[in-house]
């Protein structure tokens, strides 16, 4: 195989390595400041009731859990987007 | 391979595990009809007896028989179960395994016990899956290992390889001697079993849900026991929500029952039926803990998860990167009515046993049910094991002031059983508890089998390149043989040191693990070292605050959170050791002195739980540093890292890597 068609055929790939990279940054930017950034908050959480929850009780029982799995759910359909991509690319390319 | 083939063969595999899943929502729908009959049947005069027994015994017939009934297949079949393991299959052997952490930590140690501050549990469970989602899972499958040990000896070479997998093995081996002793523990209250029988039943059990089949066996009782799980937390918290308060969303209404749990403390002080010394009030923030300790426990519980060896292999059982990404999402879906609801039961059983104590209750005329609960070992009344009303009665006499009214610090529940404990509090029918105990002992385990399982995969890693079927198969037997011996010889020790689990795996596994994939740069040399001074400055922190804290504390006073009259009391009592004649005068003063150095040995007042939080940056900073400062790792040990970012980029291309085929020589 020539240097030039290795490029040609690795290239959608590293693309689409990259754009998962700064997917997964992003969204574990997220995932860190729900996790750890939030119960910081607790006690100023607290004084808002909810339903009869204190509202910090409420998120770190519930609400943190439930966000960070939609946010993984939305990582995923993302990510398998972006996977799909270079075989669309390569398609046109050839 | 053509890409036609691959295709047809992935196509293939996506079918087995979409028809798996139709299996398990078919057996989810049976459980459902089979526990609907068996309640009306107890209408019509079935007795408890016979029931009892028939609800605890059933679903684990069930997880023992889908691990039977599972193909037996060898070669890479054997450990990679076809790669048909996608899907709900998938999530739901793997949630069924990590459904321990929040059965365990999350309701028994902490949320019942220490309320709000015990959250921790459930929310580092929570982020350390979505974690692996994230950095880890599709990768695994990408990179084509089939597992923790294959992909370190691929990335940074063989004895690094076989240097983490013993200490991978070692941890899974305590993790399932500690789940051992729980199944004793769980074993006794529901079934009157000694620990040995139990322990020696369990054993067997495990060797039937790994051996016939391998990972396809473990697999599908895993993917069986999930749905025990998960059934038996949804019935527990819905029917004390339905009782309390007339409600089918426990999630949602039982902030009035915070509010009642608030009103009682409050009332129960006021009564002296509770003593302010010792009541944790139960929405309360950091009243057992401080935001260091709970953040740092909510750090080490999400870097150790992410970085189990167990997850890691269930990740590379998928069929493809993008099912492995959808897995790992489906655990924490799986996983989330757990986490959601067993603060909830807790909840409901802190309200329950708050209004026995302030109907008031006598001592002396304590309902039928504390006994029943307390000859299993659950429930404690005065100190005294609530076996029956006499020695409840006796024991409270013999407490000096006390004015025989039930009071709350009087009642004490195991927290490992507390999940038990409710709907007994409840007033529910037995065969509710006893489903509960059928859910509880399906977590333990499958999380016991996936330890095991795990511990011998790494054992067997580090030991040769080419595992076989029957290699594996001998190492699963002595691991258990090995943790069931721990646990019948020092049930204790295992348990007590559960905590260090997920620390050390936070400092000695995570980092190789993440910069593996993540990083190009990242060296064997840079990794041995980080690894090697991280883990070392956990298990020095862990071993000297629990097994030497007084000389622990000498050594760092100044860095501890000891009170002035602490300090002065160790003082003290160091003194009084140190003049004390040999003997047993001197053996007791010096176990004094432990016992009171333990509350002062600390960092900044850093607990076991969250001693990750010590080791793991420090194993990733020193990894990070001594790789740029050594040679760059050499293309053949990168195979496996462009192959995972490749791959992963290329669902069809999977089958390049799949059982190792194009692994470099060596690995």
């Amino acid at each position: 195989m020539t240097r030039a068609s290795s490029t040609t055929s690795t290239a959608p790939h590293l693309r689409v390595w990259r754009r998962q990279r700064r997917l997964a940054a992003a969204i574990v930017t997220v995932l860190l400041l729900l996790g750890f950034a939030l119960p910081l908050l607790v006690q100023m959480l607290n004084l808002v009731k909810v339903a009869g929850f204190p509202l910090g009780f409420y998120l770190s029982a519930q609400g943190i859990p439930v966000l960070l799995a939609a946010v993984v759910f939305f990582h995923a359909r993302r990510a398998n987007r972006h996977d799909r991509a270079p075989s669309v690319d390569a398609g046109r390319e050839s | 391979m053509s890409r036609q083939q691959a295709s047809a063969d992935t196509q293939q595999r996506h079918v087995g595990a979409s028809r798996a899943g139709g299996f398990l929502l078919l057996f989810a729908l049976g459980l459902a009809t089979l526990l609907i009959l068996l309640a009306l049947l107890r209408q019509l005069g079935l007795p408890d007896w016979l029931l009892d027994p028939l609800v605890l015994a059933l679903p684990l017939a069930a997880t023992v028989a889908a691990a039977l009934l599972a193909p037996a297949r060898g070669g890479a079949r054997f450990h990679l179960a076809g790669h048909t393991a996608g899907g709900a299959l998938g999530a739901l052997s793997a949630a069924a395994a990590a459904a321990v952490v929040p059965s365990f930590v999350g309701l028994g140690v902490s949320t019942f016990e220490a309320g709000y501050d015990g959250l921790s549990g459930g929310l580092g469970l929570s982020l350390g899956l979505a974690l692996f989602a994230v950095v880890a899972a599709p990768l695994i499958r990408a990179s084509g290992v089939a597992s923790f040990s294959e992909l370190i000896a691929a990335r940074f070479g063989r004895p690094l390889g076989a240097l983490l997998s013993l200490f991978a093995a070692l941890l899974m081996l305590l993790g399932l001697a500690a789940a051992l002793s729980a199944i004793a523990t769980v074993a006794a209250e529901v079934a009157g079993l000694g620990p040995a029988p139990a322990i020696a039943a369990a054993a067997l059990v495990l060797l039937a849900l790994t051996l016939p089949g391998g990972a396809r066996s473990l697999t599908a009782a895993q993917a069986v026991s999930g749905v025990v799980v998960i059934a038996a937390v949804l019935l527990v918290a819905t029917l004390l929500a339905w009782q309390r308060q007339g409600s089918l969303l426990p999630m949602l209404s039982y902030g009035d029952a915070l509010s009642a749990i608030d009103k009682l403390e409050i009332g129960l002080i006021g009564r002296k039926l509770a003593d302010t010394a010792t009541l944790k009030r139960h929405t309360a923030v950091y009243i057992t803990t401080d935001a260091l300790n709970f953040l740092g426990t909510v750090v080490t519980i999400a870097l150790g998860v992410c970085a189990l060896p167990p997850l890691a292999t269930r990740a590379a059982l998928a069929p493809t990167p993008q099912s492995a990404r959808g897995v790992a999402a489906g655990t924490l879906l799986a996983l989330l009515p757990l986490i959601v609801l067993l603060p909830a039961i807790a909840a409901y059983l802190r309200l329950d046993v708050l209004s026995l104590v302030a109907q008031p209750t006598p001592v002396d005329k304590l309902p039928g049910f504390i006994f029943d609960l307390g000859r299993g070992g659950a429930v404690k009344v005065c100190s005294a094991p609530a076996v029956s009303q006499d020695a409840v009665t006796a024991a409270c006499a013999a407490l000096s002031g006390h004015k025989g009214l039930l009071r709350l610090q009087d009642l004490r529940i195991e927290p490992e059983l507390a999940f038990l404990a409710a709907p007994a509090f409840a007033r529910l029918p037995p065969f509710i508890a006893a489903f509960a105990a059928a859910g509880l002992l399906a977590a333990l385990l499958s999380f016991a089998a996936a330890a095991a399982w795990s511990a011998a995969g790494s054992l067997v890693g580090a030991l040769t390149s080419q595992p076989g079927a029957f290699a594996t198969r001998i190492m699963v037997v002595l691991t258990v043989f090995a943790a069931a011996t721990i646990a019948v010889v020092a049930p204790a020790e295992p348990v007590r040191l559960v905590p260090w689990i997920l620390p050390l795996a936070a400092s000695a596994l995570l980092p190789p693990f993440v910069l593996a994939f993540w990083w190009r740069r990242a060296t064997a040399s840079g990794i041995a070292l980080g690894t090697l001074l991280g883990t070392a400055l956990t298990l020095y922190y862990l071993a000297g605050t629990t097994y030497f804290p007084a000389r622990f504390y000498e050594t760092w006073p100044a860095l501890s959170t000891a009170s002035a009259t602490a300090v002065r009391k160790f003082a003290l009592l160091k003194t009084a050791a140190e003049v004390a004649t040999a003997g047993p005068a001197k053996s007791a003063t010096l176990a004094a002195l432990d016992v009171h150095a333990a509350g002062l040995a600390n960092w900044l007042g850093l607990r076991a739980p969250a001693a990750g939080l010590l080791g793991a940056p420090l194993s990733l900073l020193v990894a990070v540093l001594a790789s740029l400062l050594t040679r760059s790792p050499a293309p053949a040990a990168l195979a496996v890292t462009e192959r995972a970012r490749s791959t992963a980029a290329a669902p069809d291309a999977v089958h390049a890597g799949d059982a190792g085929a194009t692994l470099p020589a060596g690995r």
